[in-house]
């Protein structure tokens, strides 16, 4: 309730500095935690083992292929039911006179059960299992079937979205402003396993060179539609087909099918990444960092890159803050999207035209002389009073 | 009126008794923002007092809190308390605080997500389910044709259905197994659905039931027993009831008695309906807040249909399963359909922004304008629409008046007997508001929604006919106000504003130009105020509108429109 002891929001910053933050990493399927509560974890520890897929229980017609009564099928097996074989083994035996008659299993998987009636056998496939790691340094709170849950420290810098799969590694700033694009010859053999600092953008070319070079991920300010389109297959023209359902649960899901991660943190376009962010990064150049979907930093509530900073002093509640003159903010309207400027007076209440809600508006400085008036809501705050960051 | 759900949740001391209520807030709730508005008697007469919402983009607060900070917001305007220690005070207290009644309705949390998987190849029952469902808060999703098993398992997997809805006419459907592999994959990655809709022969829904029903809630229908009319109603209804019961659970109690909670549909189509028996013409409501809803009452029925995934921010990734060029030609100047992806992209990902600039107005009024015209062919009215009356919601009304103005004209084409249409606007959502309230109270809410349920935009006359000549004259005409006469004349191909003011009536007259065969709309009475805010409009485009088919010329021909829509707009 600690929006309401005033009218107006408070909110978090897009860069929070030296903070503890819950972790945790998630498996679609149940599968089994892999540590303890208590127990120190760093990035590559794993933390979840849990199937790749749903196994999809397979029936053989045992009965039919070995020609016997369906209730004879039990005397037939090759192993107990309960038993692991591999793909290509003989299940169940028959002789026909002098010949030998077998069922194979299609895939390696456990003789489930038996129906009688049918003469049929169900086998379920094994699944490759797949492990998660910690993809941060920390101590694990919990551990259960599908979700560990961590405790770190550190800065957080939220970004709009993230394409491609969580991951880790070390940062690395390859451009030395953030309005630069990133471009395919700057891409040195270096990024092995570094999360790129690539500025404003990335085009088609030089996605196509982080992956060949074994980046783990990047961090833009913004993607264009071509690169969408063109270096990850994303489906977002007239051709797809219908999106139906909500809009960010699809969006969600095409995005995280991209091949390489990538945290955008303004939008969609040729978008400078925001200065104090850029600062940010290119102070923990080197440094271990994350990248998190939205559902894995529920403190934060969007997709973030943790630059992990173990030590005493870390702020155990996130801050947050109201529209006041020196905050900087940016624009969120897609007209003036990423725009950041410093906020240059107390909001006030303003009502558009009669009879009309009443909204708050603040007054924005983007450069000397260019004062404009927006609705909060168009404007998120991009960090506390620091004009050298601008 | 009010249904007998409505009704057992209000257990205010007025209950059935509008005479006893005074004060009422009605909280238009939407997942992050929550409007809340005031009525109370005025000399005796219930009457809109104010509006407020929640702090837009406040991180991390529920539902509740949402309630509460607009409540708050809403005390501060009007210096009347309504909550004490974050609880509504109630019943009204002679100073004037608290209200006798808080109603609930929006949509305060994400519609339910129904995915329709035939069984069969029959697209009969699919299509009815679809119509009933969209007449529910549910994002509703068709299953792709003919998809093998590991297509639907992906498929079911990706959309993770609150519904699945299983439609089968045969006893034997040739689907039916990869549905089932569908379901195990749902069981599997714990997502399974709340509730199975199996709308199929008895033998297909016990196979089902066998199989799954100690996991998942099933409801069968059998088609060939019980009407599909009857099977459509009843589903809405469920649907309705169910995301009803899941908002309740969402709000902590604010007063000693639970606040009855009626959904954004049911509240536009209740409003919807009072307006067209209290005015007797063909009516249409539309809404385009966390999607899009249309009412459409003519000849004495109503015809309701929401589509959750189609609007101009959180959803406006609607755009793009149009083709680019569809939405782009509404545009009076070019845009590549990369622009248009990157534009959508970032409102869909940042919807709480307002929409300040013009360039970006008239994005989204292009691609409202295609979402509209498709969703008026979904309900099979497809315009020209016989219309005399168009109501718009807060979201399109954010075009501003003018460009409000010709979206709803462009895109509805509206064609009404007399050539009369009234286009009028709710600027705080007192339209759901109201019709939430009539539910409960229906005289105190049909009172106030007489009064200030809608708020005058235009007053348009239309050329209905074909006209082919354009730039040459169509019709000549006078306005007089008094002492004051304005003559005008308009060509084939444009419209013409304009403004009213003054307090005395306003009369106008209209020639046809020499040649002309259409039949001209008239004014049957001088007008009166209150105005229009943009006054009167003139539509010489005829109808269809003949929008040309050469890039440049058509976006000559835009511009024009929109400057004869806004000429003199400051003045409204």
């Amino acid at each position: 309730m600690s929006g309401l002891s005033t009218t107006l929001p408070q909110v978090k910053a897009a860069l929070t500095r030296n903070v503890v933050l819950r972790v945790e990493r998630h498996s679609p399927l149940a599968g089994q935690p892999m540590v303890q509560a208590g127990l120190p974890v760093q990035p590559a520890t794993p933390v979840l083992t849990a199937p790749a897929s749903v196994a999809q229980p397979l029936t053989l017609a045992v009965a039919r292929e070995l020609g016997i009564a369906p209730n004879e099928v039990g005397r037939h097996l090759v192993r107990p039911l309960g038993a692991a074989v591999a793909q290509g083994e003989p299940v169940a035996v028959a002789r026909r006179g002098l010949r030998s008659i077998q069922v194979t299993a299609p895939t390696a998987g456990t003789l489930e059960a038996i129906d009688e009636e049918t003469g049929t056998l169900t086998l379920l496939p094994t699944v490759e299992q797949v492990q998660y790691p910690a993809l941060v340094a920390g101590i694990v709170l919990s551990a259960e079937p599908r979700r560990v849950v961590l405790r770190t420290s550190g800065d957080v810098l939220s970004g709009c979205v993230l394409l491609g799969a969580e991951t880790s590694g070390r940062l690395l700033v390859l451009v030395d402003r953030p309005d630069r694009e990133l471009s395919p010859e700057l891409v040195t053999p270096d990024v092995q396993g570094a999360i790129v600092v690539a500025g404003m953008t990335v085009g088609p070319a030089t996605v196509q060179r982080l992956r060949e070079a074994g980046a783990r991920g990047v961090i833009v300010g913004s993607l264009t539609a071509e690169t969408l389109r063109d270096a990850f297959a994303i489906p977002l023209s007239s051709q797809s087909v219908g999106w139906g359902g909500q809009s960010q649960q699809r969006l969600r899901h095409a995005f995280r099918q991209a091949p390489l991660s990538i945290l955008v943190t303004e939008g969609f376009g040729r978008l400078a990444l925001a200065a104090p962010l850029f600062q940010r990064l290119q102070q923990a150049n080197t440094e271990l960092v994350a990248l998190l979907d939205a559902e894995s930093v529920p403190d934060i509530g969007r997709p973030s890159c943790i630059i992990v900073r173990e030590g005493p002093g870390a702020s155990t509640e996130i801050p947050r803050y109201t529209f006041a003159p020196g905050l900087i903010v940016r624009r969120t309207d897609p007209r003036g999207l990423g725009a950041v400027g410093v906020c240059a007076g107390e909001p006030t209440r303003q009502i558009p035209q009669v009879g009309s809600t009443v909204g708050w508006s603040v007054p924005v400085s983007f450069a000397p002389g260019d004062t404009v008036m927006l609705p909060i809501e168009n404007l998120e705050i991009v960090a506390p009073e620091d004009k050298a960051a601008r | 009126m009010a249904s007998a759900s409505a009704r057992s949740e209000q257990a205010a001391p007025h209950e059935g008794d509008s005479s006893a209520l005074r004060a009422a807030a009605v909280c238009v709730a939407f997942p992050t923002v929550v409007h809340t508005l005031l009525f109370d008697l005025v000399q005796g007469t219930p009457r809109f007092l104010a509006a407020a919402q929640s702090p837009p983009n406040a991180d991390a607060l529920s539902i509740a809190d949402r309630v509460r900070a607009s409540l708050a917001m809403l005390g501060s305007e009007t210096g009347r308390q309504l909550l004490q220690d974050g609880n509504l005070i109630t019943p009204r207290h002679p100073s004037g605080d608290g209200v006798d009644l808080l109603v609930m309705t929006g949509l305060p949390l994400q519609p339910f997500t129904a995915c329709i998987v035939p069984l069969d190849d029959d697209p009969t029952l699919p299509h009815l389910l679809r119509n009933a469902l969209q007449r529910a808060p549910t994002a509703v999703a068709h299953a792709p044709a003919n998809s093998s098993s590991p297509t639907l398992r992906a498929w079911l997997r990706e959309y993770r259905p609150d519904v699945l809805v299983m439609t089968s006419s045969t006893v034997t459907p040739p689907h039916l197994d990869a549905c089932r592999e569908g379901i195990y994959e749902l069981i599997g990655y714990a997502v399974p659905p709340a509730l199975g809709l199996v709308i199929a022969p008895d033998a297909v829904q016990r196979a089902l039931a066998d199989e799954f029903g100690a996991t998942l809630e099933l409801v069968g229908v059998d088609p060939s027993v019980y009407p599909p009319p009857a099977i459509a109603t009843a589903i809405a209804k469920e649907m309705r009831e169910r995301y009803r019961q899941a908002a309740r659970s969402q709000l902590a109690p604010l007063t000693p008695f639970p606040a009855p909670i009626i959904d954004l549909l049911e509240a536009i189509e209740r409003a919807a309906s009072f307006i067209y028996r209290r005015t007797n013409t063909p009516t249409l409501v539309v809404s385009a807040t966390a999607g899009l809803s249309i009412a459409l009452a003519a000849e004495g029925h109503l015809r309701l249909r929401y589509w959750a995934d189609r609007d101009m921010s959180a959803e406006a990734l609607a755009f793009l399963t149009e083709s680019a060029s569809e939405i782009t030609r509404w545009l009076p100047w070019s845009m590549r359909s990369d622009e248009l992806t990157e534009w959508v992209l970032n409102r869909t990902v940042r919807p709480a922004a307002q929409l300040i600039d013009e360039r970006d107005r008239a994005i989204a009024a292009a691609g409202i304008r295609v979402l509209l015209q498709r969703a008026l062919h979904d309900l099979d009215t497809p315009p020209p629409l016989p219309v005399q009356l168009i109501c718009c919601d807060p979201a399109l009304y954010a075009l501003g008046p003018a460009l409000a103005t010709l979206t709803l004209l462009d895109s509805c084409q509206p064609a009404p007997a007399g050539g009369r249409v009234t286009l009028a606007f709710d600027d705080v959502y007192a339209l759901p508001a109201l019709g939430a309230l009539a539910a409960i109270a229906p005289a105190y809410a049909a009172a106030a929604l007489e009064e200030d349920g809608l708020l005058p935009l235009a007053e348009c006359l239309v050329l209905n006919e074909p006209l082919s000549q354009p730039g040459t004259l169509a019709v000549r005409g006078q306005l007089v106000q008094g002492q004051a006469r304005r003559q005008f004349s308009l060509p084939q191909g444009s419209l013409l504003r304009l403004p009213l003011d003054g307090t005395e009536p306003v009369t106008l007259s209209l020639q046809p130009a020499p040649g002309l065969t259409a039949p001209l709309p008239t004014l049957s009475e001088p007008l009166t105020p209150p105005w229009p805010a943009l006054g009167v409009i003139l539509d010489a485009r005829g109808r269809p509108i003949p929008l040309a088919t050469e890039p440049e010329q058509r976006r000559t021909q835009l511009a024009s429109w929109l400057t004869d829509v806004t000429a003199g707009e400051s003045e409204a």
